[in-house]
């Protein structure tokens, strides 16, 4: 028998296993590579939005120090206090809720509410917050410092797996099983960041705001008062940098002249000139019993907050406006090494001899009490051999425990004066009494000679009286006083305080040179940071920086 | 018995064999082009993403440094090694370096410390410093901790420049790293010359800015 084979042989079938198994390894390679790029990207997205959870939780401290240092009852509302050191993981003992910053060996912390996140990374960011003031011996002249320490918590969707960008490791510090910063472990991958911020305290003023009276309550004006301004700086049309109502009227009808004129130069120093003149502002924070029956002449803007003002508004040359929203800086007595008041000599009279080398930063400064009757003669430093005054100003501060009374002829009541080269400044803990026509102020210059009354820390209240018949040169900076200013004399340069009473037919020309010279109001925030760090230290594995 | 032979052939004409194996052709080469455009694609998004992730990390270490660090210098030159201590020595033909300062915050045993005020009213961790420099090395961008050279670490690859910008240091830092190309082929107008990234940090801890 003869059996005629045919030889088939089938090699399809595995050339195609074959080549569908390269194809789905290839595939399989590309995915995986491909899956841990997205898982890559997920943890540094990750990374990223934690550092914007902290940021956010420290704007919550800061907010909280910045209300509660304005009495503000519901700064920390949300806040809880705990004693104790600065916890690594986030706290949980909400027994006592805050009432105002943390004690020394205490502790405030929030736990700000999730954030909801859109996007292809996590969908929720966590935070929370600590405050405490590290010792207190923290502190800066300006009060109490206060460390921040804020957190930011990101949840790093996808499995639990080491970035396949290797160098990323040391950077993005991702808590995959094992929580990096407060020990522990984790059930899902999740990215934490953490900063350190130190905020202080600050005092920060600004400048007057071209004001020539300012009150945080009632400004009652009886007469017709005139409130101009001018610049002692421009010694073309107030020669010497004194103010007359002369010079003051031809100035104005050469700017109304200028402006009228159409000459586009002339019009610009029109401008400026009539600016000059009609800066006599007047701010009233709480207008609440503010008054100014017949009207003041007012050149320059009223602004003020709270209810309409009553009297007469038309004599006001510039806008009237509201609100008005300032702080007034608080005055504090001076602090640092301070002279005794020389004792009163002969006919009570009290000299002050200004050492050389004082500046504006640096004046020398004299504490105590004024009797009541005293003559204060206060000299700039001499040249030893002609016995002329030294070029250049000279600075001195006179801290005043009790009442400061400048109102009289020596005899019964005090006399002041400085010679050009003086630029005193009296912060008064008591009651003020000015009168213009016993004050001599060497310069003429409202600069000068600037009376601070301190803000009682007890909240008690405050007098300071300008009168007389002659003009006053200078400043009286006091928050805290009810001001009366009475008699027919002027006042050169500008009033602050907590009332105003203006019952004479004395008339205020604000002094614009004083623009940068004081510092009526200061900004509502009162802390700020003075340093940041980012802890991206590893304590497990050794790393720090 | 007689064995009955198969008479029958069944095959494939000429026509057909050669229809099928051109359409084949087509298909495999289809297949070929496929593959390769695929591989080609993925090898574009893998050196995308490679990239992407060397310019990130980048960004991120100067800004984490320069946002925490106290002050900031720029100098040409590099480190030498005498009588047992690392030291920079300037040199206008050395490597662009970036350093920056700041402040010691973690004690020996890498826990944080309790801030302080120093004597001129700035705020002092431990009252030292660590310095950390940035600088190209070869194709690599180098981070160094401290001055020796043989601790720094690589932190991107495929870097080809590395600029500072010459402007005052005490408030800010401007720079720029280009990155050489890690896909090149690329049809129509070739090959990019390399992507740039910019890094403008505020030094938040600087004395100008307190």
């Amino acid at each position: 028998m003869k059996i005629h084979s045919i030889h088939r042989q089938g090699s399809v079938l595995i050339i195609a296993l074959l080549t569908i198994t390269i194809l789905t390894m290839i595939c399989a390679t590309s995915l995986y590579v491909t899956s841990q790029n997205a898982n890559a990207t997920t943890q540094t997205t990750s990374w990223q939005q934690a550092l914007a959870g902290a940021e956010a939780a420290v704007d919550q401290a800061m907010n909280a120090l910045n209300r509660s240092s304005t009495g503000n009852a519901g700064a920390w509302t949300g806040w809880y206090t705990v004693t104790g050191s600065l916890p690594k993981a986030k706290p949980t003992d909400n027994t006592t809720p805050a009432t105002g910053a943390p004690a020394v060996g205490q502790y405030n912390y929030y736990v700000p509410p999730s954030l909801s996140l859109q996007g292809e990374a996590s969908n929720t960011m966590k935070m929370w917050v600590t405050v405490d003031p590290v010792a207190s011996s923290f502190a800066t002249s300006a009060g109490q410092s206060y460390r921040i320490r804020a957190t930011g918590l990101v949840g790093a969707p996808g499995p639990a797996r080491v970035s396949n960008q290797k160098l990323d490791n040391d950077l993005r510090k991702i808590s995959l099983r094992f929580d990096r910063s407060a020990g522990g472990t984790v059930t899902t991958p999740q990215a934490s960041r953490t900063i350190e911020v130190v905020a202080q305290p600050t005092t920060t003023t600004t400048s007057n705001g071209t004001m020539g009276i300012v009150t945080r309550n009632a400004f009652t004006v009886g007469g017709g008062s005139r409130i101009d301004s001018f610049n002692s700086t421009d010694k073309i049309n107030f020669p010497n940098g004194t103010y007359t109502l002369t010079a003051w009227q031809a100035a104005w009808q050469s700017a109304q002249t200028d402006l009228k004129s159409g000459n586009s130069t002339l019009v610009q120093m029109g401008t400026n000139l009539a600016n000059e003149l009609s800066g006599g502002n007047v701010g009233i924070i709480n207008s609440t019993g503010s008054n100014l029956n017949n009207g003041p002449y007012v050149y320059g803007s009223l602004t003020y907050s709270g209810p309409a003002l009553k009297g007469k508004t038309k004599n006001i040359y510039g806008t009237i406006s509201t609100p008005f929203n300032a702080t007034v800086s608080q005055v504090k007595a001076p602090t640092g090494t301070a002279l005794p008041l020389p004792a009163p000599g002969a006919n009570n009279a009290i000299t002050i001899n200004i050492p050389a080398g004082t500046t504006q930063q640096a004046p020398v400064l004299y504490q105590g009490s004024l009797p009541q009757n005293a003559s204060i003669v206060v000299n700039s430093p001499r040249d030893p051999v002609t016995n002329l005054p030294l070029p250049g100003t000279a600075y001195v501060e006179l801290s005043v425990t009790g009442d400061l009374n400048i109102a009289g002829n020596g005899s019964t009541n005090g006399t002041f004066t400085q010679d050009s080269h003086v630029n005193t400044a009296f912060y008064v803990q008591g009651n003020i009494t000015l009168a213009g026509n016993s004050i001599t102020n060497g310069s003429g210059l409202a600069q000068n000679f600037i009376v601070y009354g301190v803000t009682p820390t007890d909240g008690s209240a405050r007098t300071a009286s300008v009168s007389g018949n002659g003009t006053f040169i200078g400043v009286v900076d006091a928050p805290a006083y009810d001001i009366s200013y009475t008699g027919n004399g002027d006042v050169v340069g500008a009033l602050l305080g907590n009332t105003l009473n203006v019952s004479g037919n004395g008339n205020l020309h604000y002094d614009e040179a004083l623009d940068s010279k004081l510092g009526f109001f200061s900004s509502a925030a009162t802390y700020s940071y003075a340093s940041w760090f980012e802890d991206n230290g590893d304590k497990a594995r050794g790393q720090t920086f | 018995m007689k064995v009955q032979r198969n008479k029958r052939r069944v095959g494939f004409t000429l026509v057909e064999l050669m229809m099928s194996a051109g359409c084949a052709s087509l298909m495999l080469a289809a297949v070929l082009s496929a593959g390769v455009a695929l591989q080609r694609s993925f090898a574009a998004v893998e050196g995308y993403s490679l990239a992407e992730g060397d310019q990130l990390r980048i960004q991120d270490y100067i800004a984490m440094d320069c946002r925490r660090a106290v002050s900031a210098t720029r100098d040409n030159g590099s480190w030498t090694y005498s009588s047992n201590v690392w030291s920079w020595v300037s040199d206008p033909n050395g490597a662009a370096t970036l350093t920056v300062t700041v402040p010691n915050y973690y004690d020996t045993n890498g826990n944080p410390v309790d801030p302080t005020y120093n004597p001129t009213g700035a705020i002092q961790y431990g009252g030292a410093t660590t310095t950390i420099s940035y600088y190209k090395s070869g194709s690599s961008f180098m981070r160094q901790i401290g001055f020796d050279p043989t601790k720094a670490k690589a932190i991107a690859t495929n870097v080809a420049s590395f600029t500072v910008n010459d402007q005052d240091l005490t408030s800010r830092v401007t720079c720029s790293i280009t990155f050489s190309p890690r896909f090149v082929y690329l049809p129509g107008p070739g090959p990019i010359n390399g992507t740039t990234v910019y890094s403008n940090t505020f030094l938040r801890n600087a004395v100008a800015r307190q």
